[in-house]
């Protein structure tokens, strides 16, 4: 599914919920690369809004 | 601990889609289901040539959707 957002990790939380998601997996950084950050932004935020487990490949 | 529905979020970065090929590994082993999405920035064109605007937001989201279906094979454009 593609969504229009301009914050990312809203639309990503509210499709996980809205569909009764259990678990979600995501990338630990994206576009931006590795910048000597644990967790890439947008990561960080999906982890900070949802009480959904959330699987960060590294 | 059972997952049923996994959801990936991806961009066009090479982790993500490296993590989009383990979710699946990953949701097959655990046989749950996978929903893909990808977010895309809302559509903003800032032109004094308004001739020029209508086709460009349907090329965006084409270009979106190819850009999704790429990494997942399938996709379901939503719009909100």
């Amino acid at each position: 599914m593609i969504e229009a957002n301009d914050q990312p990790y809203e639309a990503i939380v509210h499709a996980a919920e809205s569909r009764g998601c259990d678990l979600i997996m995501m990338a630990s950084h994206g576009r931006r690369g590795v910048q000597g950050l644990l967790l890439g932004s947008e990561t960080q935020k999906v982890l900070t809004h949802t009480k959904i487990p959330v699987l960060v490949y590294r | 601990m059972r997952f049923t529905h996994v959801l990936n979020p991806t961009d066009d970065s090479e982790l993500s889609q490296i993590a989009a090929l383990k979710g699946i590994r990953f949701a097959k082993e655990a046989n749950a289901k996978i929903t893909g999405i990808s977010v895309t920035p809302k559509f903003r064109v800032l032109t004094f040539d308004t001739a020029m605007v209508e086709d460009t937001k349907d090329r965006f989201l084409a270009d979106s959707q190819a850009q999704a279906e790429k990494v997942s094979g399938r996709s379901q454009t939503c719009r909100r």
